[in-house]
């Protein structure tokens, strides 16, 4: 029988874990800290390997019977195919400055959450099998077979990267942390080890083009809906085109921003100001999502999912391409989509702004620019008539998406736009523009289940906005991706209740002022103007 | 005197007994967490770290002042909120406050001895430990409960926008929620 300790006794409880080597450590599997497991019907629709019921905390994964001998021939053909692999495996010196640059680390303090040991759970394997040095000496150089409890670490932390590249950041060698994690998920996915909230908007997107797995009537209710809203709101009836050939420019926005709050309101804001410029551009019911979740299945789907961009806009005959306020989308768009899907069509040009003339060669390979790009230079020109002070008692502050600020260099457009629209606060230097904090839950990981994990993730960005929500009252976090909107919210309530979070152009759309339209009374939300209620006090 | 004894030495070994807090607090991490956590110069390069220090040594100043209670509930509620998303049982989560009384009788062992630091000095601000110890718990259950509020409402999201667009069929989502409330009853 244990005795009860008194409560002074208590007091000399030594607090400190007990010391293990990481690679002696096994993952313990608890609820709120981990993802569930792609459903079959799920796979089977994309014709992923292993369907089945299982779940992490099961002992018994029911994996194939060679699920080693997979694991590791899929290894060896990527190491052959992808020499930034092979690279990314050899190069590390285990330097350190990325240990305390992962935003789960931070939050966590858990060591396997710093990139370098993250990386390190699949470079032991990698150095076991591939390397002279391995074979021999095993432990001494950091090499380890690979077990069913290795395989259950990778599924643990390779499903705990958003793939931000924060770190990469700060990698003197210039490695892809994120392009680990993508590849080492790919692996993962050989043997049927995936999430749902990944592997579910795959399937639905591969179906349907989108990742709610909405179809096309469905999409043009959901517009339907977003048009009426901004009648109410503004007296302006927008005329949308759905699948137009011929049109100039075809709009990709993510899906998020149709169907779910607080996107649709920034959706709102960019079709009042595409109306407003009379552009001729049309919306694709096939082509219904810019996001791409197969950017955390494998490259191979990324690359199924992304073809749809092309083709559609080649079917339409559209001269180019606009995309929305989205995040990863832009990490599949402007650095792998050339590679995997182009040269773009021949119909396609290099994107012009029709209101100012703006040649945009940044996009004269992929011939499709960011919504913000295009908003940033027609408010350079003046084109736009604002008034901002539709958007009194909103004081913000912005939130660097990570794939548009790391992967496509998209920093100051965003700000631009705030400049012009709303009264707004940079947070501190080391946590925006190239070296901006994750929301935590990118990359598949913003499910429910895993909320837990998500608030731990997500505190480096919380800490951040409470110092300018102290600092100067903000109390509006805008950002340009649609995870983002989904996820900052919970965030928010968490760490910095009373902080609310939208899309930068919901805030271009309360200020717009716009032909025809009667007296602005709400904002974009349905809320009262507070600059009316000021007038009449 | 009394009790002013022990307020005063405390407020004068303000930083001895903030260090050696500190140390308790986050000498509950791994080694590597503890090497970064304890480099507080930069609040936003190490948010928990810094997040915590500022918290303790707000405590600290009001165990050794006023006490007031809105005051310490305040500088409470960070720490647990971090707490409270961290790898660890509720009972280590809340350790801290009670750790502490541990510290104060190393920190004056001396005074104590000679008889400086009276017994009944000792037992009200070990009162005053255990209230907060309680009020920490307070804190890491709302935490708690605020975790399991936005999954709720996440998933009440979901649904409805499933909904909203016709796609609350048979087949879609049910499994999940099946598998979420089989989470919840565990």
């Amino acid at each position: 029988m244990a005795k009860l300790p008194k409560p002074e006794e208590l007091t000399k409880i030594d607090f400190k874990p007990p010391v293990t080597s990481w690679m002696d450590t096994p993952v313990d599997f608890k609820p709120g800290t981990f993802s569930y497991p792609g459903r079959p019907e799920s796979l089977n629709i994309i014709g992923f390997p292993n369907p089945r019921q299982w779940q992490p905390t099961d002992d018994d994964w029911q994996l194939p019977e060679n699920w080693k001998e997979i694991i590791l021939d899929g290894l060896r053909d990527r190491l052959d195919r992808f020499r930034s692999l092979k690279l990314f495996m050899d190069v590390c010196v285990r330097c350190g400055a990325c240990a305390d640059k992962c935003h789960f680390f931070l939050g966590s303090g858990d060591p396997k959450n710093m990139p370098v040991l993250r990386a390190e759970l699949l470079r032991s394997v990698y150095r076991k099998e591939y390397t002279l040095a391995g074979k021999l000496m095993a432990k001494m150089v950091g090499a380890r077979e690979l077990t069913v409890p290795v395989l259950k670490e990778w599924f643990y932390y390779f499903f705990q990267c958003t793939e931000c590249r924060r770190c990469s950041v700060y990698c003197p060698y210039g490695i892809d942390t994120a392009e680990i994690t993508m590849l080492a998920r790919e692996l993962l996915n050989l043997v049927g080890l995936n999430i749902n909230w990944v592997m579910g908007p795959v399937s639905a997107c591969y179906r349907t083009g989108n990742h709610l797995g909405i179809q096309p009537h469905g999409i043009v209710d959901s517009f339907d809906m977003v048009v009426d809203d901004i009648e109410d709101i503004t007296g302006v009836r927008l005329d949308l085109s759905y699948n137009r050939k011929g049109a100039e420019i075809l709009y990709v926005p993510p899906s998020g921003d149709v169907f779910a709050t607080p996107g649709t309101y920034s959706l709102m804001g960019q079709l009042m100001l595409f109306h407003e410029m009379g552009l001729d551009y049309t919306l694709s019911t096939y082509n219904s999502e810019g996001g791409n979740f197969g950017l955390f299945t494998s490259n191979e789907m990324m690359k199924r999912l992304n073809a749809k961009i092309y083709a559609e806009a080649q079917r339409l005959g559209v001269k180019y391409i606009i995309g929305g306020e989205c995040g990863h989308m832009w990490r599949v768009l402007n650095q792998y989509m050339d590679t995997m899907n182009g040269p773009a069509p021949a119909n396609l040009e290099v994107p012009k702004s029709p209101v100012t003339g703006t040649v945009f060669e940044n996009a004269s390979a992929t011939k499709m620019i960011h919504v913000t790009e295009f908003t940033a230079d027609l408010l350079r020109h003046n084109k736009v008539k604002l008034d901002p002070s539709r958007n009194k008692g909103i004081i913000a502050t912005y939130h660097d998406s990570c794939n548009p600020a790391r992967a496509m260099g998209l920093l100051d457009e965003p700000r631009y736009i705030l400049d012009h629209c709303v009264e707004w606060y940079e947070m501190p230097e080391d946590t925006i523009r190239e070296k901006t904090f994750c929301c935590g839950s990118g990359a598949g990981l913003g499910n429910d289940e895993n909320m837990e994990m998500r608030m731990r993730g997500g505190f480096p960005r919380a800490n951040a906005v409470k110092y300018v929500k102290e600092k100067h009252g903000v109390n509006m976090l805008a950002c340009i991706c649609a995870i983002d909107r989904a996820a900052l919210p919970a965030l928010m309530d968490y760490w910095n209740p009373g902080v609310d979070v939208c899309g930068v152009h919901e805030l271009l759309g309360n200020a717009l002022v716009m032909k025809g339209e009667k007296k602005r009374e709400e904002n974009l939300r349905f809320e009262p103007l507070q600059n009316l209620e000021d007038e009449e006090a | 005197m009394g009790q002013e004894n022990l307020k005063q030495l405390m407020e004068k070994n303000h930083g001895a007994l903030l260090k050696a807090w500190f140390e308790q607090v986050i000498g509950a991490y791994s080694d590597e967490a503890h090497k970064y956590f304890a480099k507080v110069d930069n609040e936003f390069s190490n948010p928990v770290g810094s997040n915590i220090y500022r918290a303790l040594d707000q405590l600290l100043a009001e165990l050794h002042g006023e006490a007031d209670a809105d005051a310490l509930y305040r500088h409470l509620e960070m720490i647990m909120r971090i707490r409270a998303v961290q790898d660890m049982k509720p009972s280590r989560a809340v350790a801290f406050m009670f750790a502490f009384k541990a510290i104060l009788r190393k920190q004056f062992a001396d005074e104590i001895a000679a008889g400086k630091v009276t017994e009944a000095d000792l037992r009200d601000m070990d009162g005053n430990l255990d209230t907060l110890g309680l009020m920490a718990f307070d804190l890491y259950m709302e935490s708690k409960n605020l975790i399991y509020e936005l999954r709720i409402k996440q998933i009440k999201e979901t649904n409805d926008m499933l909904q909203k667009a016709n796609l609350l069929n048979e087949s879609l989502d049910a499994s999940s929620f099946m598998r979420c409330s089989n989470y919840i009853e565990e």
